[in-house]
């Protein structure tokens, strides 16, 4: 028979234990009852086990934080916001949703700002009705949903008249990062500077961190300045074009490519930018395809009207006058939109973007040992 | 514009519990089956979600505390236990009770979260580190005096409690969580068996070794 290191028979041990938990079968009750009498260190030894299981069973009750609850569905919201999950008590078909947005924005900014980001992405996102997906491990990364198909730039409501629905546009970014804790404290204080309220979540592995906002397309186009203004920060755009497919991340996007992925809405599009984007890498840099201002004109989007890239320092040292030097930078300026039957000028469509900054940890943490917790 | 249907999560229902389901909470029976608020679940009936977790959330809590030993971390994953069951709400057949299934959810999200986390060192601000040990205090000061115990005693039982909460973390996962469910939760060997999707002479060979190892940690020599 087996000794376990204090020489106890374990067989006597799981029978002790089992005799202490109660649920040893009435046959075995009588034999093990037996050995006790006639045997002290197996006494002394259930003693011992009784004692152990009670320091352990006394430890302290402690409730569950009080704002639990609120906090599961936070995280619920948060989830869908960031594209790991679908809603799941969103059962409504999708042409009840535009009442319950404007609804829902309404109630939501009387509360605060951060809500009416979390409710505003969820009813803009794709709505399939309870939708259980896999069960996820934390080693996998789920694609960053993307926004479906819009379906009119406006939307009229039969109770209440035209109304301007604005568009929103799924961008995330991959921003690697050395030291996430440093780096995530800039991202705060960036956001922050531009009185963006976001949600953010770190991951368990602390690898990584995401924060996730909606905002104004020239707010973003601002942020974007801001990000790519430090030459030592890549920036890596990711998308998911095709659902049976692992999330894409394409390295290093430069600005003038970004702004215009900002503003494809249609899905179609977004694919047949996508794939230019992965084939070249330079893509845009030299022209710009005919499609791609079509398609903003199509939807009736503010044009961008003059795509330069970067001026060569030289461009400013030539013999221009100032207002015929071109900016480095492209310039998106709203223009009106004239219907054709009625010459009626209707008010740009206001382009929403919603953000998602993913600070990626690059190497694991220099000092490995033990746990601290 | 109205949209009688729509309701926005607030008032003191808690976020799950909209203007009629409120009024759905204050009427439940209490002996409303969690069976019966799954299936109020499958429906998109977000208040019985609520009422799920109201039922659960100190239970699963305190038993992922113990698994994990970080207050802030038992909070994160409790909640995503409750978010994982309530995504496969649907996959849920009822073979095992809601209960079962919510904390094998639980419990391997413990287990594989101290696997993972294992080698690694983790930064946590000592502000925070002086909450989670406050609370934790809190809740050693709030036993103290439900139970009237002297200073002394009180004292002793602290030094305890903090040796038997380092034990607990020194043992291998699945041993832990055998003796959470055992110790902490009272559950018997056939529903561990259950949770942990282990057979039960796998849970009665884990218990009695790590209850032997306890032993050697918590007893001092002239005890054992």
């Amino acid at each position: 028979m087996v000794k376990n290191n204090s020489n106890y028979d374990e067989r006597l041990v799981q029978f002790l234990n089992e005799y202490l938990d109660g649920q040893l079968p009435p046959e075995m009750v009588e034999k093990v009852e037996r050995r006790l009498a006639e045997d002290a260190r197996a006494r002394r030894l259930l003693a011992e086990i009784k004692q152990v299981s009670a320091i352990i069973g006394e430890l302290p009750r402690v409730p569950a934080p009080e704002d639990l609850a609120e906090q599961i569905q936070l995280q619920l919201e948060r989830d869908v916001l960031l594209g790991d999950r679908q809603p799941p008590f969103e059962t409504a078909p999708r042409t009840h949703l535009r009442r319950r947005r404007w609804l829902a924005a309404a109630a939501m900014l009387m509360l605060t700002g951060a809500v009416v980001i979390i409710i505003y992405s969820i009813l803009i996102g794709p709505l399939p009705p309870f939708v259980t997906p896999e069960p996820q491990t934390p080693d996998q990364e789920v694609a960053i949903a993307e926004p479906q198909p819009q379906q009119q730039a406006t939307v009229i409501e039969p109770q209440t008249g035209a109304e301007t629905v604005p568009q929103f546009h799924l961008v995330h970014l991959q921003l690697p990062s050395s030291d996430l804790i440093t780096d995530r404290q800039k991202l705060e204080n960036l956001l922050g500077t531009f009185n963006i309220q976001h949600i953010d979540r770190t991951h368990p592995d602390s690898t990584r961190a995401d924060f996730a906002f909606n905002s104004p397309y020239d707010q973003f186009k601002q942020l974007v300045n801001i990000l790519m203004a430090d030459p030592n920060q890549d920036i890596n755009l990711i998308f998911n074009d095709d659902p049976a497919q692992p999330q894409t991340i394409i390295a290093g996007i430069d600005k003038t490519q970004l702004l215009y992925w900002a503003g494809l809405q249609n899905p179609q599009k977004r694919s047949m930018f996508a794939r230019e984007l992965k084939s070249d890498k330079n893509f845009l840099s030299n022209e710009l395809p005919a499609w791609l201002t079509e398609e903003f004109i199509k939807n009736k989007l503010p044009i961008p009207v003059r795509l330069l890239g970067e001026i060569p320092p030289t461009a400013l040292q030539g013999d221009k006058e100032p207002n015929e030097i071109e900016k480095p930078d492209i310039i998106i300026e709203p223009n009106d939109i004239i219907d054709k039957q009625t010459g009626v000028i209707t008010e740009p469509i206001p382009i929403m973007v919603k953000v998602i900054l993913t600070l990626q940890l690059e190497r694991e943490p220099l000092h490995e040992g033990k746990n601290i917790n | 514009m109205k949209n009688q249907k729509y309701q926005i999560s607030s008032g003191t229902g808690g976020p799950f519990v909209g203007q009629n389901n409120q009024k759905d909470m204050k009427n439940a029976n209490p002996a409303t089956t969690d069976e019966i608020l799954l299936d109020r679940c499958r429906r998109g009936d977000r208040a019985a979600f609520g009422l799920l977790i109201e039922k659960h959330q100190h239970r699963l809590f305190n038993a992922v505390l113990r698994m994990v030993n970080n207050y802030d971390d038992a909070q994160e994953l409790t909640q995503d236990a409750f978010v994982r069951a309530l995504q496969s709400v649907d996959n849920f057949r009822g073979h095992a009770g809601f209960y079962t299934w919510l904390f094998r959810i639980g419990m391997n999200l413990s287990i594989n979260f101290r696997r993972r986390r294992g080698g690694k060192v983790r930064f946590v601000s000592l502000q925070q580190r002086s909450e989670q040990l406050g609370r934790q205090a809190d809740g050693l000061l709030n036993l103290v005096d439900q139970q009237n115990i002297l200073p002394d005693e009180q004292a002793q039982n602290r030094e305890m409690h903090q040796r038997a909460l380092e034990a607990l973390q020194d043992l291998e996962g699945p041993s832990r969580a055998v003796v959470v469910l055992r110790d902490i939760e009272g559950l018997d060997y056939g529903e561990i068996a259950e949770i942990l999707e282990l057979p039960v002479g796998t849970v009665k060979s884990r218990l009695f070794r790590a209850r032997l190892a306890l032993r050697e940690k918590l007893l001092e020599p002239e005890e054992k």
